[in-house]
């Protein structure tokens, strides 16, 4: 600095404010203190659950908000296992064609009215109508043929093929909604104004941008919640919601990222909660073209052989992820093939499939990646380790919207850095979409594997479907189907007195069972 | 004169829908909503159904007439993501963004203009040195940085006003001074030089020859001839903070145009983004029509031209 006088207090100034930003305050963080009292929860996150409609939203944003103000008939625990929930039982027919659900008696939706088998039947209806634009129509339209009310306690799905998922499907997307209050809404688009449910939480109010607020539901059929009131914040910058945790102003904020992870680790008064994620990176081959190098197996085993996945986890996610070892993590509650391992780092084995497979020169190959959901940094990184053996890969950077079009185009290729999740807890989920001949996000045609996935498509037994997807996943990660590098960790930090746990392998947040110390 | 306004409008007009038209292809060109919306295990038919529904399986001049017979009646359709009128939310987050960049234009006049006037007043004394760093602080550092700085010490560290949301004054002190900063800053510097080159004129020189004591030389003689350039720059220095307010906006969980537009585009919530458009457009035609008519009523040159 100048040695003029009057910069000499400014100095001292900056000096002070310097070692201010340096060192994380605890003076006023959460420390067991609610933010507003023991009566509220608030929560941070860092996207709005714009439309409130459960049965027309997509799943990421929804599922905060409408786990707790909407039931399914069966729903998922915190490590995605079923269970009951407006449903008492169910029972499949014998051709796997039918499921007979028993409703759960005593049921009152938020406005009052009684829950029957009439409101479950209105709410199927609803997502196959064109007319309410559901985001959930797919999972249905294709596989329901027609839905019974034999009594007002029973409802009976009857489906075109059988379908093991279904179950999982039910408990993901068929969100129940009152038949009456729904249909004297002049507009389909005026229930997600004022929805009603039959959840813990009621609706109360939604201003966009600023906040959404529920309140507990007196009438609740289940054990209710320790909370009476829970007010979600939107802040979409991420430091700006660690800022909020450590000024005491939020009880519980979801998003948290691996830097700031990495702050608040060492921070006193709050808890950090990390939980695997469910949701594999692995990068997409297009494999189908015998034109390129890729349809060749050892090429595909090189490229995972060549990568150093522990330090990427270590450099790129903090270490807040998991090496990945198949499509399935191995934090699904069940369908992962526990006995797999990941590839090891082996640059030289990576080299002599290369030259074996006939590229002992490598070649050129280009690979397309996401901005914001990837730091440039990371596709660099999976380029050069590729580049050191002799997989020469240009990176090439489209955002969010284009690279969903592409992806679900098939236009994504020939590689591709993808990151998707799940929401039902159902390996076919990933399976069908990733793997399967037809999918989605598959260029993939393996006549083997093809023909388990449609036996499990087929088949209702548990047991006998986790057996298929153990050999589906050894024959995909065997194949190298895919790159497989990571399942990253979902992290979240509360209040020490909260009580709370996040869900495993999902982004919903579930607060039924919620409440201070 | 009638003729003059006549040609403007119907130039104003023509740029408005210009602009809409540009907006309305642009938005569909870069993606198509339902594939944000449906979830990868949706056929190219289940698509279809929901394009079908959303209006956007017609030919794009189709879509187009239809938005501006919409348009007519003052419809911007529905906002997919928030299922409300598309105008609606628009307003809704337009009132955040008038509101700090109008605190922030206050702010920046209150600290600017005593700031420049004091020190074309005492050049090289010490309010001129701290004018000096503070004005290159507020030009170098983008409000974004401010915004960090004053949430960590103001918010942190005393606990003085919330780290962000929408809500009461508090919530506004920080954001407002953040941006703020930036403009006070251009305010100061053009107030320094403009009085201090007044204040070297051949009247001020008089009037102090004559005796006038020299707060009536400041502030009614040399004051007042100084701001002219001032005006000019606080006017256009408002357009420029209701651009600039985004990375505040960010920062602080404003909910403003900015941040509202930044999500629609990610979403492809194309009527959203549409409405916010054509709100600007139509706001911008307004106002220069306005300073052209303005201008023909003090030169008539330009209205029989």
């Amino acid at each position: 600095m100048p040695t003029r006088l009057p910069l000499k207090p400014l100095a001292r100034l900056l000096t002070a404010l310097g070692s201010t930003l340096l060192t994380f305050s605890a003076a006023h963080a959460l420390d067991g203190k609610p933010a507003v009292d023991r009566n509220t929860l608030v929560v941070a996150l860092s996207s709005e659950p714009g439309n409130l409609d459960p049965q027309v939203a997509a799943s990421i944003d929804s599922a905060k908000f409408a786990w707790n103000v909407f039931d399914t008939l069966y729903g998922f625990d915190l490590q995605g296992n079923l269970e009951p929930r407006l449903a008492t039982a169910y029972k499949l027919a014998t051709d796997g064609r039918s499921y007979t659900f028993t409703l759960r008696r005593g049921v009152k939706f938020h406005n009052g009215a009684a829950f029957t088998a009439q409101d479950v039947k209105y709410s199927l209806d609803r997502i196959l109508l064109p007319e309410t634009k559901s985001t959930r129509r797919p999972f249905f339209v294709n596989s329901v043929e027609g839905i019974d009310v034999p009594d007002e306690h029973t409802v009976v799905i009857r489906l075109k093929k059988r379908d093991g998922a279904f179950l999982n499907k039910v408990a993901g997307y068929l969100y129940i909604v009152p038949k009456a209050y729904t249909e004297s809404l002049k507009t389909p688009e005026e229930f997600a104004l004022k929805p009603v449910g039959t959840g813990p939480y009621r609706f109360v109010s939604h201003q966009i941008g600023r906040s959404l607020e529920l309140a507990r539901f007196d009438d609740f059929w289940g054990n209710k919640p320790g909370v009476v009131k829970i007010q979600y914040r939107f802040i979409p910058e991420a430091s700006s919601r660690v800022n909020a945790v450590l000024a005491g102003e939020v009880d519980l904020s979801a998003d948290i990222v691996p830097t700031d992870v990495e702050r608040l680790q060492g921070s006193k008064g709050l808890v950090v909660e990390s939980v695997p994620g469910g949701s594999p990176v692995y990068v997409r081959i297009y494999s189908n073209d015998p034109a390129t190098p890729f349809s060749k197996q050892g090429v595909r085993l090189a490229l995972n052989y060549a990568l150093d996945k522990e330090a990427l986890i270590r450099s790129v996610f903090r270490g807040q992820a998991a090496p990945l070892a198949s499509h399935i993590p191995a934090s699904y509650p069940w369908g992962s093939n526990k006995s797999l391992k990941p590839f090891e780092y082996d640059p030289a084995k990576a080299r002599k499939l290369l030259a074996d497979a006939g590229y002992p020169q490598g070649f050129d190959t280009s690979l397309l990646c996401t901005t914001p959901t990837f730091e440039r940094a990371f596709c660099e990184a999976l380029a050069a380790y590729w580049g050191q053996v002799g997989v020469r890969t240009q990176i090439r950077i489209v955002d969010s919207t284009a690279s969903n079009r592409l992806n679900n185009t098939h236009q994504s290729g020939p590689l591709f850095l993808s990151h998707f999740g799940n929401a039902i807890y159902e390996p076919i989920h990933v399976i069908g979409g990733s793997i399967a001949k037809d999918g989605t996000w598959s260029d993939y045609d393996n006549p083997a594997v093809q023909k388990l996935i449609e036996q499990v498509e087929g088949e209702g037994d548990h047991a006998k479907r986790e057996d298929l997807f153990n050999q589906i996943l050894k024959l995909a990660r065997d194949d190298g189907q895919g790159v497989l590098i990571a399942e990253p960790k979902l992290n979240y930090v509360r209040d020490p007195a909260l009580q709370w746990k996040p869900q495993i392998g999902g982004w919903s947040l579930n607060f039924r069972s919620v409440s201070w110390k | 004169m009638l003729n003059y306004l006549l040609k403007r409008l119907a130039q104003s007009a023509f740029t408005v829908f210009l602009v809409i038209a540009l907006i309305f292809t642009v938005v569909r060109a870069i993606g198509d909503p339902t594939h944000l919306m449906l979830p990868p295990e949706a056929t190219e038919a289940d698509r279809q159904v929901l394009r079908e529904q959303m209006g956007l399986d017609k030919p794009l001049p189709v879509q187009f007439a239809h938005f501006v017979a919409q348009l007519a009646r003052g419809d911007f359709g529905n906002s997919y993501r928030f299922s409300r009128p598309a105008f609606e939310v628009v307003l809704n987050a337009l009132w955040p963004t008038l509101l700090l960049a109008l605190a922030a234009l206050a702010v920046a006049i209150v600290i600017g203009l005593p700031l420049g006037v004091a020190s074309a007043l005492w050049p090289q004394g010490w309010v001129d040195q701290v004018g000096k760093v503070f004005a290159v602080f507020g030009q170098a550092a983008p409000p974004f940085f401010f915004s960090l700085l004053f949430v960590k010490v103001f918010s942190l560290q005393w606990g003085w006003f919330p780290t962000g949301g929408y809500g009461g004054a508090r919530h506004l002190v920080l954001p407002m001074m953040a941006l703020g900063w930036y403009a006070a800053a251009g305010i100061s510097r053009l107030t320094r030089s403009s009085m201090s080159s007044v204040l070297q004129s051949e009247y001020v020189k008089f009037a102090r020859i004559k005796g006038v004591p020299q707060h009536v030389i400041v502030f009614r003689h040399a004051l007042k001839n100084a701001l002219l350039p001032v005006i000019t720059f606080v006017s256009l220095q408002f357009g420029i903070l209701m651009g600039g307010a985004v990375s505040v906006e960010v920062v602080f969980a404003w909910p403003g145009m900015g941040q509202l537009i930044l999500d629609s585009i990610n979403n492809l919530d194309y009527t959203v983004v549409q409405a916010a458009v054509t709100l600007a457009a139509v706001t911008f035609a307004l106002v220069n029509l306005g300073v052209d008519v303005l201008y023909a009523l003090i030169d008539p040159r330009i209205r029989y031209a």
